[in-house]
């Protein structure tokens, strides 16, 4: 979903330079031809909301998902450890067993 | 504990948390506090930046070209709160943040500016 994001953003930022470099060609050729420049034509107008519309769709999905911040809504399986302090381990290769296929059987269930 | 001034004495003791209401929904998580509200400013200055290369490709000038800005910004908190899933609350300490948060900021502003002028000068005057 953030790759989308980032592909339409540069794809809108590539369109948004070429149409502001079709914009220039524009404005040249209306002063090669002495004529007064009223605005951009309506195709150029079109092309540059759909530039700038781009970017703003694709930043939105680009810089990542909103996180809930209130602690109820991100819910926490409660984890059970022993009282043993002493021993206490808290990253172990244990938490990866169950991941290798053949020791699936075999890993012994969810101590973490 | 020193209380902040205009905090009342009894919010002040349990550290403004309320007794109605269970500690889960009142409590914040500050890494999730802090992406939200990274993706708020960053979403904001980019369409800061979006507005002047727009204002300026259009050829704009003078102060009209605010209102791109001003536009621009309602644009991004729509957008935003589309995102938001419609529960800005959800996600955001107080919904109002979401709006308001970088409308009259000084970097939104002056990138506001500086792409305006930059993109004015480049397709129009050089």
């Amino acid at each position: 979903m953030a790759a989308l994001g980032k592909l339409v953003l540069l794809a809108g930022l590539a369109l948004l330079a070429y149409t502001a470099y079709q914009a220039t060609i524009y404005r040249e050729t209306l002063r090669l031809t002495q004529q007064e420049f009223e605005g951009l034509p309506l195709p150029l107008l079109a092309q540059l909301v759909a530039a700038v519309a781009a970017c703003l769709l694709g930043s939105l999905a680009a810089w990542g998902s909103f996180q809930p911040i209130r602690i109820a809504d991100v819910p926490r399986v409660a984890v059970a450890r022993p009282h043993r302090t002493d021993f206490a381990v808290f990253n172990h290769r244990g938490t990866m067993l169950g991941a290798l296929p053949h020791m699936r059987q075999l890993s012994v269930p969810e101590i973490r | 504990m020193q209380a902040a001034p205009g905090v009342p004495p009894q919010a002040a003791a349990t550290g403004g948390l309320r007794k109605d209401l269970p500690l889960g929904e009142q409590l914040l998580n500050p890494k999730h506090l802090k992406n939200n509200f990274d993706i708020l400013t960053s979403t904001k200055i980019f369409a800061s930046l979006l507005a002047g290369v727009f204002a300026g490709v259009v050829g704009i000038t003078g102060y009209k070209g605010f209102l791109v800005y001003l536009v621009a910004h309602a644009l991004a908190s729509g957008l935003l709160a589309l995102k938001a899933g419609g529960q800005p609350q959800r996600y955001f300490p107080s919904s109002s943040q979401l709006v308001w948060s970088g409308v009259f900021s000084q970097t939104e502003l002056l990138t506001f500016i500086l792409f305006w002028t930059v993109t004015n000068n480049l397709v129009y005057l050089f």
